[in-house]
Formats: structure tokens, sequence, C-alpha cells
């Protein structure tokens, strides 16, 4: 695909010939041209003090990479309606993988023609072909006036295209003049053997490749949804209430799907397409694989309401679709008369609310981790990615400290993430704190217990973390605090810190 | 005499009101209790906490914070039910201010870490919308909310809200204002069904193995019932409260109480359980 995008995306009004320029060098070479810049004479590779010869009143702009690739990109998110394939053929390609997708445009060539219609519409232009390789179908696109050909006639028109089309670097170019080789057919002609002794084995592989020898799978953007579901609006849908009932329909309809396959799904997503080309995309995970229609349209709802920016329909949207990314087998509801087991659907529910409201790292679960730090004891998960209960609960109980009949608490009730840097006086230079200030109000200890001495695993030692020994002490008024001197003294810090790491409830 | 005949008036009325309040809410667990087993505390509280409902509990000074936490761990703990989840929705700004809940601490005073899901919420206006979804489940054993500052979003309707949701589902919402013990408790905890004010107590002088959870609890708001004032000790292991001594001092420093006010609860045990009647009411 060959777009000249500026030429239509800037000002409109202004119809002076348009082109692109990049410094090559020490000049500044045009790379692109639109239709009344062609016309001109003007056309890529030519410096631009030349072209600025043959017509004065030339548009100029400079080239963006950035902005071209984003533009590319923008065009591939909305050429998802045609095939959940697509991938990025950069700097101006595009390639859609779309093996059983084209009936559903009326066959190959309509759905080429509303390609390039569309897309035109959008101001963009675009040769579009469809061949029965990805690198046929690059190969033609490029060095062809594009469309659909049949078998015999795609053969005749690769036959014919010049090597230039394998991109050969310089050297092998001019190898290949020298050798009176023009274009592919004559390159065909040869034993590959020779080819590759000759020119090397990377002009052997690009030959396959055009000419449709090999075909190697094209890599989307997007991983294929393991199911999805669209709805076309031949008017585009402009009102929530529109959209909602929608994605209710689809929602229903991706559940019968499921249902039929025996599978849940435990990530979703909406994409809603706008008629102008601008693609908006929500997801929605679960915790346990479902596919109640209620309780995904629920999901997806609380999603949209916590977009920062709303979803803005613009001119409408003329596709809404509903991509199921990944599915579990899930086996037929069975009623249960387990009331645990309901409530705990309903609390996984809950989970998936929260969770498609505030995000997935907001909505936490706990394990016990083994690492002897205070900040590693407790891993903080996804609770999404946890089950309460089940076989792992028992044995993850183990981990965490039982209370203890005989004896006082010994890991506070609140932590701080960073532990806070206080001043502290100690009678003797290693022995527990007598005062300490923390956050500017002075502390009297009328207990102290310690030190427990904390030091990182011999095998993660990391020469920045130094030994640590806690105390567990209470102020005059009663308030517990857990403090640390960080580094032994003289040992491995000549004026250790003092920090409070937690609070005792 | 007249003192006994309008008091009995009140309860009666109390109790109408009461049972109107649980029509309103619709729910069967509204007027359930979390006996707490400390006789005098569920005296005044005509039988124990009730569990549909919102109970908020706030730091009497800076170091009553955490004090706080500890004491609504408790009320947790025994709110809790075999095997359900208690769901924690924490402003980002407490944990900064007060530290996170820690696990490995809940342990130590009996709350299980595998049944708990914490909601770490960005601003207040999240915190509120987390607590009215969790609210909603019934299938939860507490819902504790910690919500940080002014608590502007938290007015007298979002309160009242809460609660109603609470009564529906039967869940109790433990309100804990961690962080700003300085600022005045919010208008719109005039909804609250109680409101503890905790301060940290001292270990007793002369114990070896000093540090176990003791607060000075001090019930400064209770709708249908009487107010009071205790030191409380709290067993991890046994779950289970302790008074630790029965004349504390008062809160409020200088506010140096006659005892009287402390006893009272105990003394009305007769009179008053069932009907939850008390003599004094805030607010």
């Amino acid at each position: 695909m060959r777009r000249r995008e500026r030429a239509a995306g800037s000002d409109a009004p202004d119809d002076r010939p348009l082109v692109i320029v990049e410094r090559q060098g020490a000049t500044l070479r045009i790379v692109a041209v639109d239709a009344a810049a062609e016309a001109a004479g003007a056309r890529p590779g030519l410096p631009l003090t030349e072209a600025r010869a043959i017509r004065p009143d030339l548009r100029v702009v400079p080239a963006d990479a950035a902005a071209d690739h984003a533009l590319l990109t923008a065009v591939a998110d909305w050429c998802d309606r045609y095939t959940p394939l697509v991938a990025l053929d950069p700097p101006y390609g595009l390639l859609l993988d779309v093996a059983g997708c084209a009936h559903f445009f009326g066959g190959e060539a309509a759905m080429a023609q509303d390609v390039a219609e569309a897309l035109a519409r959008q101001g963009l232009t675009a040769r579009v072909t469809v061949a029965g390789g990805a690198g046929v179908a690059r190969a033609l696109a490029w060095f062809t006036a594009g469309g659909v050909a049949t078998p015999e006639e795609e053969r005749a028109r690769l036959s014919a295209l010049p090597v230039a089309a394998l991109g050969p670097a310089e050297a092998v170019r001019v190898g290949l003049a020298r050798a009176g080789l023009t274009t592919l057919g004559q390159l065909a002609a040869r034993g590959r053997g020779e080819l590759a002794a000759r020119f090397g084995s990377g002009l052997v592989a690009a030959l396959d490749q055009a000419l449709g020898r090999v075909d190697p799978p094209i890599s989307p953007r997007r991983p294929a949804p393991a199911r999805m579901i669209e709805r076309r609006f031949p008017d585009p849908v402009l009102t929530q209430d529109a959209v909602v009932a929608a994605c209710r329909a689809l929602a229903g309809a991706l559940a019968g799907r499921l249902e039929a396959a025996g599978e849940g799904v435990t990530r979703v997503e909406a994409a809603f397409f706008r008629a102008d080309g601008k693609v908006s995309r929500i997801s929605v995970a679960t915790g346990r694989p479902t596919r109640d229609p209620e309780m995904l349209l629920r999901l997806l709802r609380e999603r949209l309401d916590a977009l920062a920016d709303p979803i803005d329909p613009g001119f409408g949207f003329d596709l809404v679709r509903l991509s199921a990314l990944a599915v579990e087998p899930l086996a037929p509801e069975a009623v249960s008369l387990d009331p645990g087991a309901a409530e705990e659907g309903a609390v996984a529910e809950l989970v998936d609310r929260l969770a498609a409201r505030h995000g997935r790292r907001r909505v936490l679960r706990f394990l016990a981790g083994d690492v002897h730090r205070p900040e590693g004891e407790v891993r903080a998960r996804p609770a999404q990615a946890m089950s309460a209960g089940g076989g792992r609960s028992a044995a993850r109980a183990a981990n965490w400290p039982a209370p203890s009949l005989a004896e006082p608490p010994r890991r506070p009730l609140r932590l701080f993430a960073d532990p806070e840097p206080i001043e502290v006086l100690a009678e003797v230079p290693d022995g527990p704190p007598i005062r300490f200030l923390w956050r500017r109000v002075a502390h009297a200890v009328a207990r102290a217990e310690g030190p427990e001495r904390i030091a990182l695993e011999w095998w993660r030692r990391d020469p920045g973390a130094l030994t640590r020994d806690y105390f567990r002490v209470e102020d005059a008024e009663g308030a517990r605090f857990w403090l640390y001197r960080d580094g032994l003294y003289v040992r491995e810090a000549e004026h250790p810190r003092w920090f409070l790491h937690g609070l005792f409830g | 005499m007249t003192t006994r005949a309008a008091a009995e008036t009140l309860d009666a009325l109390r109790t109408v009101v009461a049972r109107i309040e649980a029509d309103a809410s619709g729910a069967l667990g509204a007027e359930e209790r979390i006996v707490l087993g400390v006789p005098e505390m569920d005296a005044a509280l005509g039988g124990g906490l009730r569990r549909g409902a919102l109970h908020a509990v706030s730091g009497a000074s800076a170091a009553g914070a955490v004090a706080a936490t500890g004491f609504a761990v408790a009320l947790a703990v025994k709110a809790g039910r075999r095997g359900r989840t208690a769901v924690w929705i924490r402003q980002d700004m407490s944990g900064r201010e007060t530290g996170e809940p820690w696990p490995m601490g809940l342990a130590e005073l009996g709350f299980d870490p595998d049944r708990l899901v914490v909601v770490r919420a960005p601003d207040e206006a999240a915190t509120l919308r987390a607590a009215e979804a969790a609210l909603a489940c019934p299938a939860l054993a507490v819902t504790l909310i910690e919500p940080f500052g002014r608590l502007a979003a938290f007015d007298r309707v979002a309160v009242r809200r809460l609660a109603l949701a609470a009564g529906r589902s039967g869940v109790p919402a433990i309100v804990v204002r961690a962080g700003a013990p300085s600022l005045a408790a919010p208008v719109g905890f005039s909804a609250a069904e109680t409101r503890w004010r905790v301060a940290p107590a001292a270990s007793p002088p002369g114990e070896e193995d000093w540090g176990r959870p003791r607060f000075h609890v001090e019930l400064v708001r209770n709708r249908r019932g009487g107010l009071g004032r205790w030191t409380l000790g709290w067993d991890g292991h046994e779950r289970s409260f302790a008074v630790a001594a029965r004349n504390a001092g008062s809160l409020n420093p200088g506010a140096e109480d006659h005892g009287g006010r402390l006893a009272e609860p105990a003394r009305r045990t007769g009179a008053a359980a069932g009907a939850g009647g008390g003599l004094r009411r805030a607010g």
C-alpha cells in the first residue's frame, strides 16, 4: 500500500503540488509526491532544488517518520474490521491475512475495492492487492497496479516484475544488471544454486517469497481472538443506548457460541470502530471463566464508566465487535447446592467488578513469601489471579504466623512501604533506643525488645544492603513501633541510620 | 420516677423505630448481632454490634490511628464468618500516612490473610464507590473502609447509602479513619450505627511479654443504646476481647471522668438487655 498521507490530511484548500522531502547528505531530496506533483514532473529521489526549477510553487513538507508510523498503526487498527490478523509492513505497508474472511465482503475483488474506497474517503491513497501469499501480495502491490488476479495472471505478472521488487542490496542490484537479469521471470529460470552462489542466499529467499514458493506466516499485531462476534451498522450509531444494546446482543451471541463450545471467557475486548476510522478498545478480565452475558455487560459498563476520557462516538460507530481474547473450558452450569460455592462465585464477581473499575493491580490478595526482608515476606497479587479457598489455601495458610497464646505479636499491623527515617538517641551504640524523633514528634521509649537481626539471604547478598536490627518499642503513651537500625555498628556502618518501619495495633 | 417512665417510653419508641428501619432496609440479617464477648459492651450495644450496619472507628489522637486499626481489625475478626472473605478498601494516602495494612500483623491478630481482598483506591471518590460495590455483596464477612482526609465525599447522603447497603446485605461496614485524627468527625457519620474513639493503652507494668494489643475504647455514639468507655486487650489466639482495666481514664486529657459513666452500662445490664436502652445518647 502506498500512501501520500499528508496530501489530504492537513490543508485541503491548498491545491499546490505537494512534495515530502528528507535531508539525505547535503541535499534535500523528495521522498514522496502527490498526484499533482507527479503530473508536474516531480518524482521521489529528485533533489528539491531541481523540482523547484520545474515547479516553483511546490508545497514542501519535511518527512516525519514517527508521524508516518503512527498513521500506519492507526490505519492498521482500522483494518481490523476486515480480519483480526493485521501485520505492519513498515514503512508504508500493511499485510492482512484475509483467508476465510473475504466472503463476508462479497469476495476478494469486492473486498479489495472496499478497502481502497474506504481509505480514499479518509484521504489516503492505497494500492490493494489480494494474492496467495504475503510475499507475492507485497511484490504485486508495490510494483503493479494492484487488484486481484487469477493464479495464471498472477504468475504472469510476477514474471514481469523488475528485480527491484526483491529489494536487493546495491551490490546485488548492480550484479544483476550486469548479468542482464531484469525481471523475476528471468531470475526464476536460473538455477537456485547458481543464484545463491553468485548473489547470496538472501536473494534466493526473497525470490522464493515473492513467487509464493514459501509463505512464512505474517506476524499480526494482536493475537487472534479465540472467538469474536461483531455487528455492522449501515447507519452509524451514536447514542450510548444503542451502543449498549449492541453490546448486549453481542454478549448474548458470544455466550451462545461459548456454551456450544463448552468454554468460558476470562478476557473480553470490546472494539468500537468509528465511521471515520478511529478505533477504541476496552477490555475486561474475569477471575474465573464465565459466559454469563449480563455479567460481561456489567463489567464492560463498569470499565466504560471508569474511563478518564469517555469514548467519543464522533460521527458514530459503524462496527462494534466483541472478542473473547482468552477462553478456558467451562462445564455446563449445574445448580450448586453448596452455599459456599455460591458465596465464592459472588465474591469472584465482586472482585471482577472492582478490578474492572479500579484496575486489576488495585484489587489484591496476599501470599506469604519466603524472603527474610519484611518487604518480601508478603507478596500482593491481583485478586483475579488467585482464588480463595480450594486446595492451595491449606498449603498457604501454613506460612502465616499463627497467633500465639504465649507471645505478643512480633510483626506490626501496618507497615510503611518506604521505611521512614527517624532520629534516635541510644544508650550504647548497638543498644535499643531511649528516645526517638518521628515526624517531628519526640517519643520516650518506655520498653524495648530486640534486636531481631534480619539479613538478606546469603545467596542474594547485595553489597548495598545492610543487616537490620529490629526493635519493638513502646512509648510512654502506649503506642507501639517497629524500628530498625540499618547496618551493624562499626562492622557495616560507622553511624548506622535508624528507620521506623511499622506500627503495632 | 418520671425519668424512668420517660426512659421506658424512649426505649419503646426506639424499638419501634428500629423495626421500621429494619423493614426499610428489608434484610433479615440487619438485626443480627455480633457478640463481642464483653458483657458490659454487649449490654451497651443491646446484645452486640449490629451486623447489617455501619460502624465508625477513629483514633483519639495521632498515636490512636494504629490503635483504631487494631480495634477495627478485632471487630472484623469478631464479625468474621467461617470461610468468608473480608474486603478492606483503603485510600492510597492512608497507606502512605499510616502504613499499609500488613498481612503478617493481621495474621497475628487472628485475621486470616488468605480470606482478605484489599482494594487500593486512589482517592476518596473511588473509596466510596468501591465501598458501595462491596457492601452490595452479601457473601462477604465484613467490609473495612479506610478513607483519608476531610471525607468531603462521605456526606450524609453517601454514608446513609452505605448504611442502607450494609442493612440490605447484612454485611457490617466498619469505617476506619486511621489518618487525620485532628479533624472532627464529618457530619456525614451521624448515619453510623455506632462511633468509637480509640487510643493506645500502655502494657501493664511489670509484664514480661509486653506488647499485646491494648486500647482505650470509647463508644461515643450509639443510635440505640448506651455509651461507655473500656480498656480492652485483644487476644488473637482466642479471638476474644478482655477488659484489661475497669477504671480507664478519659481519652481526652483533662476531662478526667467520675467513673460512674464507665460502670453504668454494667449496672444496667439487667434492665437494658434486649431492649438495648441506655441513658446516654449522643448526636
